[in-house]
C-alpha cells in the first residue's frame, strides 16, 4: 500500500474498523514508514484524549426545570388556553376567518341589494308567505296543464291588478301587514280564475305559447328545474318583454300578456314590491316598466341558480366558497370562486373564475388545478 | 431483550401522555444529551435550553416516532439539530459566550473534569484535551461536530449515520478528514 492509501485508512484503522487483512497491510506500513508511523501516532493521541475526558455532569436545576416545561407544555396542549392559542395561530383557523369574512361580506351585499330591488328575498321563494304561496307553482301548473290559456286570454286581468294595486292601502304594505295581504293575493286569484271562466278560448293557442315562454323561466328560477332551457328562456323572456315594454297597456294580446305576467309576478311579490311597482307605473304611465323590473330579478335569480348548479356539479368534491356573480352586458355571468383544496386534498387556494353563457360554464385559473 | 421491551412500553406510555413513562425513557439518554449539548454549545446554560427545548420537542412529536428505529439516537439527532439551530442564530450575534470565560480579561479553561491516573499525568492530559478542544474552534462546523459524536461522545459509524441522516461511507471520510485537518491545526499551534 502507499503512504496516500494509508492515510485515507488511518482513522478506520484507530477505530478498528478494518477487516484482518487491511489491518495487517497498516501494521506492515506503519513499522516500515516514519512519516505514516508518526501520523498515527498523532491521530490516535487526540483520539484517545478526547475519548478519555469524562462526562460533565448534568446541573441539578435541569430536571427541575425539565419538569415545569413538560407541565406547561401539557397544559398548553391539553388545557384551555392550548386548543385556542393553537388554532389561532394555524392556517386553517386564517382559511375559516377569511371564509367568514367572505360570507359576511355576501350577506351584507345581499342585504344593500334586497334594499335597491326591493324585498328579493322574498321574491327569490314564494314560500313564506301563504297566499303569495301558490303564485309561482301555479304557473308551473298551469303551464303544465294548459290552464293559464283562459287567464291569459282575459282582457279584463289586464285592468285588474293596477286597480287591485290601488285599494291596498299604502300604509298597511309599509307595516308588512301579512293578513291583508294574503287576503288581497286570495282576492286577486279568484278575480283571475272568475276572469278565466268567464272569457272564451279563442287566443289559446298562440297565448299559451307565449305564456309558457314568459313563465318557464320564472318557474325554473324557483324550483330548479328546466335547467338546460333556463338561460336561452330568459333571454327569450328579455325580448319579449322588451317588446311589450315599448307597447302601450292593453288592447293587443301581447300587452295583455304582459299584464297577466304582471300579475303572476305580484303574487309571487310583497305587497311592498307592488306599492313599488304601482308608483313606478303612476309616474311612467306605463304599467309594463313594471313586469320589466320584477321579472329582471326573476331572470337573475333563475340564470344564477342555473349556473350555480352546474359549478356544484363541476366542482364536486372541491373545497371552494363563491366570492361573488355577476352579469356583464356581452350576455355572460361571472362567477368568482376561492378554491381551498382540490379533489385530491391539496391545498390550493386559488381564485378561478367560471363564465357561464348559452347554458354552459367555462372554467378559467391562472395555475393549474388537478381534476379542473 | 428485556430492556428493549421495556422501552417500547414506555414508549407506548409515554405517546399516551404519561409525563413519568416519558421522563423515564429521556432519563436514560439525558447524560449523553447533555454532554453533546454542551460540546457544541460550550456554556452551561445555552447546553441546558438546548437540551430542553429538545426534550419539549420530542414530547410533542412522539407519535411521529417510528417504533423500528431507536428512541436514544432519535433524541440525539433532535439534540444535535437543536444545538446547531442554536449556533446558527448565535453566529449572527457573534457572541462571545463559550467554553471560555472571560474573567478580568483573562480566559480561563472550563473545568474538564478528569479523574484518571497519577495527578501528574492527569494535569498533562487535561492540559492536552483543552489545548485540543480550543484547537477544534478552527475546524469547520462540519468537522468539529463529527469530532465531538466520534471521539469525544464515542458514537459508533451507524450511529452517527443515523445521528445525522448521512450514509457511513461519508461518515467514515469525514472523521478521517476532520482528524487529519486537527492534526494540522495542532501541529501549527506547536510550532
Amino acid at each position: 500500500m502507499e503512504c496516500n492509501e494509508i492515510r485515507e485508512l488511518l482513522s478506520l484503522y484507530i477505530d478498528q474498523m478494518l477487516d484482518d487483512h487491511e489491518q495487517k497491510e497498516i501494521e506492515k506500513h506503519l513499522s516500515a514508514c516514519e512519516a505514516c508511523n508518526q501520523e498515527y501516532q498523532d491521530l490516535n493521541e487526540i483520539h484517545l484524549l478526547l475519548s478519555g475526558m469524562d462526562p460533565v455532569p448534568v446541573p441539578e436545576a435541569f430536571e427541575l426545570r425539565l419538569k415545569q416545561a413538560l407541565q406547561e407544555e401539557k397544559k398548553r396542549t391539553s388545557g384551555y388556553g392550548g386548543p385556542i392559542k393553537s388554532l389561532f395561530g394555524s392556517k386553517r383557523y386564517r382559511m375559516l376567518a377569511s371564509a367568514a369574512a367572505v360570507f359576511a361580506v355576501g350577506v351584507l351585499t345581499l342585504g344593500v341589494y334586497q334594499d335597491v330591488l326591493g324585498d328579493f328575498a322574498d321574491k327569490l321563494g314564494f314560500i313564506d308567505r301563504d297566499g303569495i304561496e301558490h303564485a309561482a307553482p301555479r304557473d308551473a301548473e298551469a303551464d303544465l296543464y294548459g290552464i293559464s290559456n283562459d287567464e291569459a286570454g282575459s282582457d279584463d286581468s289586464m285592468n285588474n291588478q293596477p286597480n287591485q294595486l290601488e285599494d291596498q292601502p299604502v300604509q298597511d304594505q309599509a307595516q308588512r301587514n301579512k293578513n291583508s295581504e294574503v287576503q288581497e293575493m286570495k282576492l286577486y286569484q279568484a278575480q283571475i280564475d272568475s276572469d278565466g271562466a268567464a272569457s272564451s278560448g279563442q287566443k289559446n293557442a298562440p297565448l299559451k305559447k307565449e305564456a309558457a315562454g314568459l313563465t318557464a323561466p320564472e318557474v325554473a328560477s324557483d324550483n330548479g328545474a328546466a335547467a338546460d332551457g333556463a338561460p336561452s328562456s330568459t333571454t327569450e323572456n328579455s325580448d319579449s318583454n322588451g317588446a311589450a315594454g315599448s307597447a302601450p297597456a292593453g288592447g293587443s294580446d301581447t300587452a295583455g300578456l304582459e299584464n297577466i305576467k304582471e300579475k303572476e309576478l305580484s303574487f309571487g311579490s310583497l305587497a311592498q314590491d307592488e306599492v313599488r311597482a304601482k308608483s313606478k307605473a303612476d309616474q311612467s304611465g306605463n304599467s309594463c316598466s313594471r313586469s320589466l323590473t320584477s321579472s329582471g330579478v326573476e331572470r337573475n335569480t333563475a340564470a344564477v341558480h342555473f349556473y350555480m348548479g352546474l359549478i356544484e356539479e363541476r366542482l364536486e368534491g372541491f373545497d371552494y366558497q363563491v366570492l361573488e356573480s355577476g352579469y356583464a352586458p356581452t350576455g355572460e355571468w361571472n362567477f368568482k370562486i376561492f378554491i381551498f383544496r382540490g379533489k385530491d386534498g391539496n391545498t390550493y387556494n386559488e381564485e378561478i373564475r367560471v363564465i357561464g353563457k348559452d347554458g354552459k360554464i367555462k372554467i378559467i385559473c391562472s395555475n393549474e388545478i388537478t381534476e379542473l | 431483550m428485556s430492556s428493549d421491551l421495556n422501552e417500547k412500553q414506555l414508549i407506548q406510555k409515554a405517546k399516551m401522555g404519561d409525563e413519568k413513562s416519558f421522563e423515564s425513557l429521556i432519563l436514560g439518554c439525558q447524560s449523553k444529551a447533555y454532554n453533546l449539548a454542551i460540546r457544541y454549545l460550550k456554556n452551561e446554560e445555552d447546553a441546558m435550553d438546548a437540551l430542553q427545548e429538545s426534550f419539549i420537542k420530542i414530547f410533542r412529536h412522539l407519535n411521529s416516532f417510528k417504533e423500528d428505529s431507536r428512541f436514544d439516537t432519535w433524541v440525539y439527532r433532535i439534540v444535535v439539530n437543536t444545538c446547531n439551530d442554536i449556533l446558527r442564530k448565535n453566529s449572527s450575534r457573534k457572541t462571545t459566550d463559550s467554553i471560555f470565560r472571560t474573567e478580568d480579561d483573562k480566559e480561563t479553561v472550563l473545568e474538564i473534569p478528569d479523574s484518571s491516573g497519577a495527578p501528574e499525568e492527569v494535569y498533562d492530559k487535561k492540559e492536552k484535551s483543552e489545548h485540543i478542544m480550543s484547537c477544534m474552534d478552527k475546524l469547520s462546523q462540519d468537522q468539529r461536530e463529527i469530532i465531538i459524536l466520534r471521539d469525544i461522545q464515542g458514537f459508533s459509524y451507524d450511529e452517527i449515520s443515523e445521528i445525522l441522516k448521512c450514509s457511513v461511507g461519508t461518515v467514515k471520510s469525514r472523521i478521517n478528514r476532520s482528524r487529519l485537518k486537527l492534526r494540522e491545526i495542532l501541529m501549527e499551534q506547536n510550532l
